[in-house]
């Protein structure tokens, strides 16, 4: 019925990811590295360096659109909300500036993980784990990362739902705190019921592969075929 | 090799009743057995006691599960309901090589295994395709090689027609008559076998106190099966949606541009195969996803802030929906914001539950009430705010005939007495008689009606 196909297709098909330019454990090493600074550093002109840093792994990575869009959104809206919250607190004299700063701190902080790990490199990250950690926790740890984007796309629809249903959960509507309790009741609750449902059929699932039957696990060589 | 179950019993822990009474089972190799039943009549129950997955309850009877001979094998593989909690990689040689990195198979040994697997299933894709530009049907048969490369005696199959559709299911049959001249028995746990029939052996039924019996239940009653005909020619439209398109970054459906007018108490039904785009248009109707292109009115008015109690939106997993601690509550929750008196929202709750048929569960709390009880619940805490147009998402997914049935003609009451428009999706062709006014499809880049 099926053609047997063991030979292996040399063509890039669609879809398919490219070789990686760095080994997964220097990219670990590397976030690390880069993560740290970001949080000991503050002066002007180190952060300029982790910048320039930072903005070569993403020449070298090159990001997915997607991805980097999202990012850069979500980098808008921590800036705007860090430096409005100086601003509240400290007036725009004294908070405009550390506002700025603290919230350019934050970026570096996660966009070296974003960069060497997002865009199908879980199983990357899990290989470079099992080098220091146990391979059942590499496994879990990688597992919660790979889901994050599925939890996010849950987020987003339990968030409509509840919109649609009256609940006062749009941004706009949670600038007055007599609607914050709306977040706490319509969406967090729901998100956690559906955390933990999530969770139970992802353990469940990976049991069914016999995750667990033995103490130790081997590790997949790789998605590179040999050619024959 | 055969798996057999002989007065078989088990009870989930802290629970009195059985979930499975004294069942008898026998799965030879070579045949594929159709297991149906109510939801929450224990077929997830029994596919994980046969994997060797339940917790330890009470139990009774014996359990022979088919021995696995040979490195890297398992005696049981199981699939379970939704593709998107079970795969657990990101490319496609990784995913289908987990099971055997669990059985600690060499990693030299994996590649061969993981090719021969992918061929079975009929998915010529490299090992480092990425699993997430997958459509639904691929990963599903995805996770078939994934089960397959572990090279079980049995292969579990938890509801494959929930998830897939018309040509998914087509798919499936090929690959399990495949199988089963390999050997291998299969069983489905699935309430509507319809499309696989011609690769069932033999029918078995568990029934609502958790005994097997042989053959299937048969079909539920249907309030009727006559398509509807009235006309609507006079009747004010609800709906009017002309060239509507949407960003290539929101969605990609396979719908370019969509005219569509419904009149009020019009029932729809948009029938197209997995990401086809359904569930971008019910969003697009609903005010969640802002077009690229085109105009949408409803009730004669551009779609807007004030129009979030004449929608009613029932999305596919009632359990995204369910938030608050008792039933009454939850579908209170809606009436309370559109500000109705306490007397009158009792009324309406009250009169809400008893047309849905759970006013004995009133007191209850949602998240422990069955899937096809929290299906009723979602459903009637959009009925309760008595909308004009009510959008459901695949509103019959994973509910057994006697729910589906039951969700039906609640729809149909609500649109024949409250003159509500209806637009479901399904990927499904309907088989519970077709009681709507018009159907639509997606041909070509445009809605085409049937």
């Amino acid at each position: 019925m099926f053609s047997t196909s063991l030979r292996v297709t040399q063509k890039k098909r669609q879809g398919t990811k490219g070789r990686a330019l760095i080994s997964a454990e220097l990219a670990l090493l590397l976030c690390f590295v880069l993560s740290l600074a970001a949080i000991v550093e503050r002066s002007p002109t180190s952060l300029a360096w982790l910048t320039l840093a930072n903005v070569l792994l993403l020449l070298i990575h090159r990001l997915d659109r997607q991805v980097l869009k999202r990012g850069i959104r979500l980098c808008l809206w921590q800036g705007g909300v860090v430096t409005g919250l100086y601003l509240l607190r400290y007036g725009p004299d004294a908070g405009l500036m550390p506002g700025l700063r603290v919230s350019w701190q934050l970026l570096l902080v996660f966009l070296p993980g974003l960069i060497l790990f997002s865009g199908g490199s879980a199983s990357r990250l899990a290989q470079a784990l099992s080098k220091i950690l146990p391979a059942r926790s590499a496994f879990v740890l990688a597992a919660s990362l790979k889901f994050l984007p599925l939890l996010v796309t849950e987020i987003a629809a339990i968030h409509e739902a509840q919109r649609l249903r009256g609940a006062r959960i749009r941004p706009r509507d949670l600038l007055w705190p007599g609607n914050w309790g709306d977040l706490l009741h319509c969406l967090v609750a729901p998100v956690v019921v559906r955390v933990l449902e999530i969770a139970d059929n992802i353990a469940c699932a990976a049991r069914c592969r016999e995750f667990g039957r033995f103490p130790g696990r081997t590790c997949w060589p790789g998605d590179q075929e040999n050619t024959p | 090799m055969v798996t057999r179950l002989d007065n078989y019993s088990y009870a989930w822990p802290d629970t009195e009743d059985w979930t499975l009474r004294e069942v008898s089972l026998v799965l030879p190799q070579g045949e594929c057995h159709c297991l149906s039943g109510a939801s929450g009549a224990g077929k997830t129950t029994l596919a994980l006691a046969l994997k060797g997955l339940l917790p330890p309850g009470r139990q009774d009877g014996r359990l022979i599960t088919a021995a696995a001979p040979g490195e890297g094998r398992a005696a049981v593989g199981v699939v379970l309901q939704n593709p998107e909690t079970q795969i657990l990689a990101e490319t496609v040689g990784a995913e289908v090589a987990f099971g055997l990195e669990n059985l600690c198979l060499p990693p030299g040994q994996m590649a061969a295994r993981v090719r021969a697997a992918l061929d079975a299933v009929g998915l010529e894709l490299a090992f480092e395709h990425t699993t997430s530009h997958l459509s639904m049907g691929q990963k599903y048969r995805l996770l078939l090689a994934a089960q397959l490369v572990m090279q079980p005696a049995l292969l579990i199959l938890d509801e494959p027609a929930g998830q897939l559709d018309e040509g998914g299911l087509q798919s499936l049959a090929k690959i399990i008559a495949h199988q089963k001249a390999n050997g291998l028995a299969v069983l489905l746990c699935e309430h509507r076998p319809v499309p696989l029939q011609a690769v069932i052996d033999k029918h078995w039924h568990l029934d609502a106190a958790g005994r097997l019996q042989t053959g299937s239940n048969g079909k539920p009653s249907i309030p009727s099966s006559q398509p509807a005909k009235e006309r609507f020619d006079n009747a004010h439209p609800v709906v009017e949606v002309q060239g509507l398109r949407v960003h290539a970054d929101d969605a990609t459906p396979a719908w370019r541009e969509v005219d569509l007018q419904l009149q009020a108490g019009q029932r729809a039904l948009l029938c197209a195969p997995n990401g086809a785009g359904k569930t971008t248009l019910l969003r697009c109707l609903a005010g969640l996803l802002r077009p690229a292109q085109g105009s949408i009115r409803v009730c004669g008015q551009q779609l807007g802030k004030d129009h979030v109690n004449r929608i009613g939106y029932l999305f596919q997993n009632p359990r995204r929906q369910l938030f608050e601690t008792t039933v009454f509550a939850e579908v209170a929750f809606s009436l309370r914001r559109q500000g109705l008196r306490r007397e009158k929202l009792s009324a309406r709750v009250n009169s809400t539950l008893a047309r849905c048929h759970i006013a004995h569960l009133s007191g209850r709390s949602p998240h422990q009430l069955s899937y096809g009880q929290q299906h009723l619940v979602a459903l009637a805490s959009v009925l309760a705010k008595e909308p004009d147009l009510l959008l459901l998402d695949d509103p019959l997914a994973g509910l057994d005939p006697k729910a589906a049935a039951m969700v039906m003609a609640i729809l149909i009451e609500t649109s024949e007495q409250q003159g509500t428009t209806l637009l479901w999706t399904s990927h499904h062709q309907p088989e519970l008689g077709d009681r709507n006014h018009v159907r639509y499809g997606i041909e070509g880049g445009r809605l085409v009606q049937y």
